[in-house]
């Protein structure tokens, strides 16, 4: 079997999201389920409730008021939101194994990719967007490709992480390079496997290349540059130590005031702080 | 006549159109020479217009320049190879400056 298809059968045999996360999608895309019956559902399974309160009450999502219940959490953030906390709390729990004999620690990449949710979540509040739900999730899972290959080939992903490091390139492009495939197709792969939704893949699929053959969004535009952020600022480490230019499109497609990344700098370090606290440590 | 396409938040009073806003179905919203008041950036928003383009004062607002010194790049130089094209990655250049030292967090 060549290395692709060892991949691809790989993703194919990954067990699908946690039945729980089933349930609520299923509810929450019925109008007619009351918040009570999602909070119950949610409720069942305490752990995760608890963990949703903490990160629903932390500054990233910029509620005032102290969020006490599953109830409140989607009175005050919406479903679209506290069903993305519930799948991003999973599949950090599901990829959060410990070690770091591959060369890319799955904390490092993890902690990149929470700093880019937030990241994206702040860029996309400054540039006005109006539906902001779905940027840290998207942020979180834009490089789940990367896990799939430490899990599943970490033999031959050490060797792309090495060969980045050695030829001084992007982690992508050793990745094209040693294994035929990149961690956006891969990743593409895993979220279409777990049903997500259409613009979650084309977020994780065109995250470099910003255009998509349907043009582009201000989902991936914010993700792009957010991904290049993440890098400049050192949070987390996501395979090489790179700053690759933004597309240009990217810029074009959203509107950044002069001094508005320099202003965000302070926010995104205190937000990034609680969000690795509560997701990776507690 | 130098112009310059700004963001619509940017608008300062006083400053004068150098192409009329149309909506979608090219329909002239305001005229080209139309001097900017405060208030207009509340109505071009509502319209959804995002950038308009106005008289520049000078040639150097034209085209600013973004590029870094020889000095400031070669601190970069293990991470970055470019050279800023507009302000908002000379912004990402300066938070690189001030992230280059710190440790990965």
């Amino acid at each position: 079997m060549n290395l692709i298809d060892k991949i691809l059968s790989s993703i194919n045999s990954l067990p699908t999201l946690p039945t729980i996360f089933a349930q609520l999608s299923e509810a929450m895309d019925d109008e007619y389920v009351a918040n009570q019956r999602i909070a119950q559902l949610i409720s069942s399974d305490q752990a995760s409730a608890f963990k949703i309160l903490k990160v629903a009450n932390s500054p990233l999502f910029g509620v005032q008021k102290k969020i006490e219940s599953i109830n409140q959490a989607l009175l005050f953030l919406g479903h679209t939101e506290v069903k993305n906390i519930l799948l991003a709390l999973s599949i950090v729990k599901k990829f959060n194994t410990k070690g770091d004999s591959h060369g890319l620690r799955h904390i490092d990449l993890w902690a990149h990719s929470i700093a880019t949710g937030i990241i994206s979540r702040n860029l996309a509040l400054i540039s006005g967007q109006q539906k902001v739900d779905n940027y840290f999730l998207t942020g979180i899972l834009h490089d789940i490709g990367k896990l799939i290959f430490i899990e599943f080939i970490p033999k031959e992903y050490l060797e792309a992480v090495k060969f980045a490091g050695n030829e001084k390139i992007l982690i992508q492009d050793a990745e094209k390079e040693i294994l035929k495939i990149d961690h956006a197709q891969a990743g593409q792969r895993f979220a279409e496997k777990w049903k997500m939704p259409q613009y979650i893949q084309e977020a994780i699929q065109y995250h470099h290349i910003v255009q998509t053959p349907r043009g582009t969004n201000h989902l991936i535009s914010i993700l792009h540059i957010s991904n290049i952020i993440a890098r400049i600022m050192r949070l987390g480490y996501s395979g090489d130590n790179l700053v690759p230019q933004p597309n240009i499109v990217a810029w074009d497609d959203i509107e950044i005031n002069r001094g508005d990344i320099i202003s965000l700098k302070e926010k995104i370090l205190s937000d990034y702080k609680i969000a690795v606290h509560t997701l990776l440590i507690d | 006549m130098a112009t310059r396409v700004i963001n619509v938040s940017e608008i300062e009073s006083g400053m004068e159109l150098t192409e009329p806003v149309k909506n979608r179905n090219g329909q002239v919203l305001l005229g080209s020479g139309l001097i900017l008041e405060e208030k207009h950036k509340l109505i071009l928003k509502t319209w959804g217009i995002k950038k308009i383009s106005i008289k520049s004062e000078s040639e150097e607002t034209a085209s600013p320049n973004y590029e870094l010194s020889e000095e400031g790049m070669s601190i970069l130089k293990n991470r970055i190879n470019w050279q800023p094209r507009n302000y908002q990655e000379s912004e990402l250049i300066e938070l690189a400056l001030i992230f280059n030292d710190s440790e990965t967090i």
